[in-house]
């Protein structure tokens, strides 16, 4: 299955190549059956790929090797009595480094060598322990998976060599990209019907799905920045992808340019780390980091440096602030594929850069700020959805927050709890939003205010976004419950100031509960209203967001008539219900594969270094209740104010406080006028500059050939004639030396 | 076989010349006998042995008693460049193929033959030769065939080239004389002979001068700031195919002089003026980028973009490093694909709209989607988007300028480039190819449109615009393919960059050596 491996980025990838030459000839059905087709086999491999990898994976934590960590750490305590079972992530951490770093790229087998080297008391039992260690326990030998050619070879460098690297972390993108990806693929099939450039988008979502694929296989950081920007150029192009509306071109190219921002980064950061660490290789660079090598190479400031620089394309990608504003806008392409890509996949490539590059963050102290950015993205776009009338615009910035728990767990050495939450708010953000499109499909409209009692009309739809909006709040039991829950918990541990992040964090999910519950009222079971801030005195500003005029929105309004508001609500057929209840089975059950119930089978597959502490089922208990207490929080001050008879129209909070957030604390505006403006008035003068100095300086500078070519333009009618004079001035030259040098041979 | 490629097209050029009044035999030879110097070439090219030395080696006396000699050879540096003047010549005839002089075609196959001599001269003076004939055809070619202001482009283009070749020339003359005396050897031009006395040059009185005396004619071709004027004007009044040689090929002259030239002759002033020619290329880079930005006219702002492209091609030769050589060629080779194609797309579009005028465009991608999908795809390339060739180019110029310790605060500088070229490319994309195409009634629709589709109405525009013809789509394909094919494996040239790259270098470290000693 390794050896079929590379198949899975490439064949979407050619089914792109094929739809681009072919669309005629395969017709609209057609394209859109083949890309389907080809991510279901893709799905199919990652899914055998990933069985393949979970079986030759170490099972961490075995209770046999939980002994050997024991007997280690027993040792270089010098004696300390710690015979407790079960021994805890402090424990083994204060292990020695030689173990830590034989653990992380070998395995248990190099732990066991390690351990030969203590004394001969300690030698035997761990020679016992290693013959009772149960083999399925051990990586197996050539795990992870490597798969490597030549790409870009430089004689007396490493190159950028293309290679495979198939560990847990990849194991798990893949296998939850191409599912989230080939239900994407399955949900438009119907949802885009009718469509103008029906198989163009179904080329641009194969392309997308290949990118992203190959970027969390790929081996080399230059090869993840490869696809990273494939992905990002898709992503441009699926925000665009109503092209001929103003809107639309205007988020494409915010979109692309704030992404930029932190590509750019990327690439400095890149550069950094091949110049001084020689190479861009992954397992390199995580054997490094684990050895100390990492440290002792790049040292501190480099390490924090390029680890702030990688940490600025992440903000970017996963649109942390400063740099979160084009997620919102990126809401102008089609409901619900590109804004999915918008929520469940794409913007997940910071989270795993972050994760891949951890040693040097790590190395360069760079978590604590990551753990700031993330927590403090997370409350502050969480405040913003409350305001929002726009189904999408709701769920785009609870995806910001997300995001931004994902990187506060990251920051706060949660690796195993942020990846566990990308993997379940995959899935439940998934649901949610393509449940928003089949709202929107049925209702006709964005607003959640216009949209009437669809929970009347549409059954399917209000259970599995339900499901969705459970898991979102981190309802008990919900998929998004226990990886909120881990994430709370590795904030916790952190100590220090973290603290306050945590407390960030847990307004974060009162909010979170809040939003997505009055949306869930509003949407549902409240009847069709205009919209409370329809006529607010700002609204004349235009979108200022996007940088358009009131009167060029008016403009394409008039132009939109295919925007029509369906008289009946109705439920969406059954090529778009069928991914809704798939994925709303696995918003359920996700989260189990990281609960004491599977005896946290995610934490002991995926971790950085070891595996973090277990919750036994016991302990989970005040999780539990702290969560509940939460989501009641949020949720019953939402129905509070908006639930029952109750007019959930009225303005609540102060008039400016909504104008605050509906202007997203003014920072787009800040950006337009602070940046864009500037680049916009630096370059006319430069023009000039151009036009006006270099141009007449170069000219004076070569005033004498310029004074010729002048008299003979006069004289000679004509630059043919100034052309062959000065040939023959140029042949009088050469004829001249030669004849001197002739002399001087003689 | 380096000699058949010149011959070729200079043959075809006699016939074509000697043809019919409507050159339909003129048009047919040029495709002819580019495609054939295309094949033969891309045979050598495959056929290369990788060990960075000098093939397909020809060398005849031509004037022995001044060390003259019809010297012509190929390595992994000069042979892509080959490649590419047969192939560029080729699509830019089929892309002008509704011109009706025949002399047009010829002064192409004309042009095709210089180029390729450029490229393969190893005598000083044979290369001269070639340098200059290669400015009689786009003289002409500005000056016949082009917009409004073609004279003055054509002239302006004349007097920056010669002023670099004076200084070239005298440079190369003072350093042939200077060898020729100090190492007691007699005069020769053979760049071997004069490489074998590399070490002699630092020591030449004057050798500074001789340094920018050549190096100033490169650059001007490159072109680098402050001599880069003459390039907006010529690129802005050039024909479509004008455009795409000049971009395509002959501002690579530049670029592969200076490492011939420059680097393989005095590799030790290369080293001392790395700072001067750094700020150069960051400057180019910089301000190459806002100045396009600032452009309203759509060919003007490609042209410029070709200074900003530049600006990474020389800051990887100074680096001196074989990532950064190998960057240089790499994105000069990319540049002549993709700013070769953006000129081709905004000739078509232009024939099309009969303006160049950014602000006078819209909805091109709605009215022509073929010719709208290559353009984009184009654009994007030019502003180095990975996939594409030219961000290889780019990302290993830089990686190896960062490699250099002295220019690697000019590498990160030269960043921001990046970001100012998205900036307005995207402006011009979205301007020019976005939004409902010119006079039709063709409504923008949101989502809902699925659930209203009906409703709307398809108007046909195309009686408008005609989209891409045949022929045009066929001179595009080549050029979109390999820029695409280059930036998804990179290692289908690499190995012959690095080949002769490493060789290059070599002396650099050789005569750092014998200097330090």
């Amino acid at each position: 299955m390794v050896d079929l491996a590379i198949l899975i980025p490439v064949l979407p990838a050619l089914g792109w190549l094929i739809i681009s030459i072919f669309s005629k000839a395969l017709g609209s059905k057609g394209s859109a059956w083949l890309a389907t087709t080809l991510m279901a086999l893709s799905a199919a491999i990652a899914i055998g790929l990933f069985v393949e990898i979970s079986s030759a994976a170490p099972n961490w934590k075995a209770e046999p090797l939980e002994k050997l960590y024991d007997l280690e750490h027993h040792k270089t305590a010098g004696g300390v009595d710690h015979s407790t079972t079960t021994a805890t992530a402090g424990e083994t951490a204060n292990a020695s480094a030689t173990t830590e770093a034989a653990a992380t790229s070998e395995g248990e087998t190099a732990v066991v060598e390690s351990i030969t080297a203590l004394t001969d008391e300690a030698d035997q039992k761990a020679e016992l322990l290693r013959e009772a260690l149960p083999s399925s326990n051990r990586a197996l030998s050539g795990f992870p998976f490597v798969r490597e050619w030549s790409w870009l070879s430089i004689k007396g460098e490493a190159g950028l060599p293309f290679g495979l690297y198939l560990d847990q972390t990849a194991g798990i993108l893949i296998l939850m990209v191409s599912i989230v990806a080939f239900l994407i693929h399955l949900f438009s099939v119907g949802y885009m019907a009718g469509e103008e450039r029906y198989p163009t988008f179904f080329a641009y979502i194969n392309l997308f799905a290949a990118a992203m694929l190959a970027m969390v296989m790929a081996k080399n950081l230059f090869h993840v920045l490869l696809f990273w920007e494939i992905m990002g150029l898709m992503s441009y192009l699926l925000i665009g992808f109503f092209y001929k509306k103003k809107t639309a071109q205007q988020a494409m190219k915010k979109a692309f340019m704030t992404v930029r921002v932190g590509d750019l980064a990327f690439m400095a950061g890149l550069f950094w780390l091949y110049s001084s660490f020689k190479t861009l290789d992954i397992p390199t660079i995580l054997e490094a980091g684990a050895s100390g090598e990492l440290l002792r190479v790049l040292g501190v400031t480099a390490a924090g440096g390029i680890g702030l620089l990688l940490f600025i394309a992440a903000m970017g990608k996963s649109a942390q602030f400063p740099l979160h504003v084009w997620l919102a806008d990126a809401m102008e392409g089609p409901t619900p594929v590109s804004a999915m890509i918008h929520a469940a996949t794409m913007v997940a490539a910071g989270v795993y850069l972050v994760a891949r590059a951890y040693p040097i963050l790590e190395v360069g102290h760079v978590l604590p700020f990551v753990a700031l950015i993330g927590g403090f993205t997370a409350i502050f776009a969480a405040s913003m959805a409350p305001a929002q009338a726009d189904a999408k615009k709701i769920m785009a910035f609870s995806t910001l927050s997300q995001l931004g728990y994902m990187f506060l767990s990251l920051g706060a050495f949660g690796y195993t709890a942020a990846l566990f939450h990308l993997l379940t708010h995959a899935f439940f953000k998934a649901l949610l939003f393509l449940g928003s499109g089949s709202m929107i499909h049925g209702s006709g409209t964005q607003d959640i205010f216009e949209m009437d009692r669809l929970a009347k009309y549409q059954k399917w739809t209000l259970g599995t976004v339900w499901v969705g909006a459970l898991s979102l709040m981190g309802a008990p039991l919900f998929a998004g419950f226990w990886s909120k829950d881990e994430i709370l918990h590795a904030v916790q541990n952190a100590g220090g100031l973290y603290w306050i992040l945590w407390l960030m964090a847990v307004i974060t999910a009162i909010l979170t509960a809040f939003y997505t519950t009055r949306m869930m009222i509003i949407a549902f079971y409240k009847p069709k209203t205009a919209s409370p801030w329809a006529a607010a005195p700002w609204n004349n500003e235009g979108e200022p967001t996007l940088n358009m005029s009131r009167a060029e929105l008016e403009d394409q309004k008039a132009h939109e008539h295919g925007h029509h508001v369906s008289d009946h609500p109705h439920e969406s057929g059954p090529e778009m219900i069928i991914p809704l209840v798939l994925l709303a089975t696995m918003a359920m059950v996700m989260g189990f594969v990281g609960s004491p119930f599977a005896n946290s089978w995610f934490q002991r597959f995926v971790y950085f270094g070891e595996a973090p502490e277990l919750v036994p089922l016991g302990a989970a208990v005040p999780g539990f209740i702290l969560s509940v207490l939460l989501v009641a929080a949020g949720a019953g001050a939402s129905y509070m104010l908006y639930g029952g008879a109750r007019d959930h129209t009225k303005q609540i909070a102060p008039i400016w406080l909504t104008r605050l957030l509906q202007r997203r604390y003014f920072i787009d505006d800040f950006y337009y006028h602070g940046f864009v403006k500037l680049a916009e008035d630096i370059q006319k003068p430069l023009a000039w500059f151009d036009n006006n100095i270099v141009d007449r300086i170069v000219d004076g500078f070569g005033i004498v050939t310029g004074a010729v070519g002048d008299t003979l333009r006069r004289a000679q009618s004509g630059a043919v004639g100034l052309y062959a004079w000065l040939m023959v001035v140029g042949g009088a030259v050469i004829a001249l030396a030669f004849a001197f040098a002739q002399g001087g041979n003689k | 076989m380096i000699t058949l490629l010149i011959l070729i097209p200079a043959i075809a050029a006699l016939i074509a010349a000697a043809g019919d009044n409507k050159a339909q035999l003129a048009k047919r030879v040029a495709v002819a006998a580019s495609l054939v110097c295309t094949i033969i070439s891309g045979a050598m090219y495959l056929g290369l042995n990788l060990d960075g030395s000098l093939q397909f080696l020809e060398k005849v006396p031509w004037m022995p008693q001044v060390g003259v000699s019809y010297f012509v050879a190929l390595d992994g540096i000069s042979l892509p460049f080959v490649v590419l003047t047969s192939l560029l010549t080729l699509v830019s005839v089929l892309a002008s193929w509704d011109e009706e002089k025949k002399s047009f075609f010829a002064l192409f196959l004309v042009m095709q033959s210089a180029l390729t001599g450029v490229f393969a001269s190893l005598d000083l003076i044979l290369f001269f030769v070639f340098w200059e004939v290669v400015l009689i055809p786009m003289f002409f070619i500005i000056g016949v065939w082009g917009y409004e202001n073609r004279r003055y482009a054509a002239v302006k283009f004349v007097i920056f080239s010669l002023t670099g070749s004076v200084l070239m020339l005298v440079g190369i003359l003072a350093l042939a004389f200077g060898i020729s005396s100090s190492a007691g050897i007699p005069l020769t031009f053979d760049y071997s002979i004069l490489r074998d006395h590399v070490s002699l040059v630092s020591s030449l009185p004057g050798v500074g001068l001789m340094f920018w005396g050549i190096i100033v004619a490169f650059l001007i071709k490159l072109p680098a700031f402050p001599v880069h004027t003459w390039l907006p004007h010529a690129h802005t009044e050039a024909p479509t195919a004008g455009s795409i040689m000049l971009a395509g090929v002959l501002l690579k002259m530049g670029g592969y002089g200076i490492l011939r030239f420059n680097l393989g002759l005095f590799p030790q002033q290369m080293q001392e003026f790395q700072v001067a020619l750094s700020i150069l290329a960051t400057v180019g880079v910089i301000y190459g980028a806002y100045c396009a930005m600032a452009q309203k006219d759509l060919k003007r702002m490609v042209a410029y973009s070709s200074v900003n492209h530049m600006g990474y091609v020389l800051l990887g030769i100074v680096s001196l490093t074989p990532m950064g050589i190998h960057g240089a060629v790499y994105q000069m080779v990319a540049h002549g694909l993709i700013t070769g194609l953006m000129f081709m797309m905004v000739g078509f579009l232009s024939h099309r709209t009969h303006t160049r005028e950014i602000a006078k465009m819209t909805g091109m991608y709605a009215a022509m989607p073929v010719l709208g999908a290559i353009m984009w795809a184009a654009f994007l390339g030019g502003l180095g988007l990975p996939g594409m060739a030219g961000f290889i180019g780019e990302f290993t110029a830089l990686s190896g300028a960062v490699q250099n310790p002295v220019t690697a605060p000019y590498a990160y500088i030269s960043l921001l480039g990046i970001i100012i070229t998205a900036g307005f490319i995207l402006y011009a994309i979205q301007r020019v190819l976005l939004g409902r195409a010119p006079g039709s009634d063709d409504h923008a629709h949101d989502d809902h449109a699925s659930s209203s589709s009906v409703s709307i109405v398809k108007h046909n525009t195309s009686h408008a615009f005609h989209d891409l013809s045949f022929l045009e789509i066929a001179a595009a394909v080549p050029l979109l393919v390999l820029a695409i094919v280059l930036g998804m494996y990179p290692n289908a040239l690499s190995p012959w960059i690095d080949s002769s790259a490493q060789v290059l270098l070599e002396t650099v470290k050789v005569v750092a050596l014998g200097v330090s000693r």
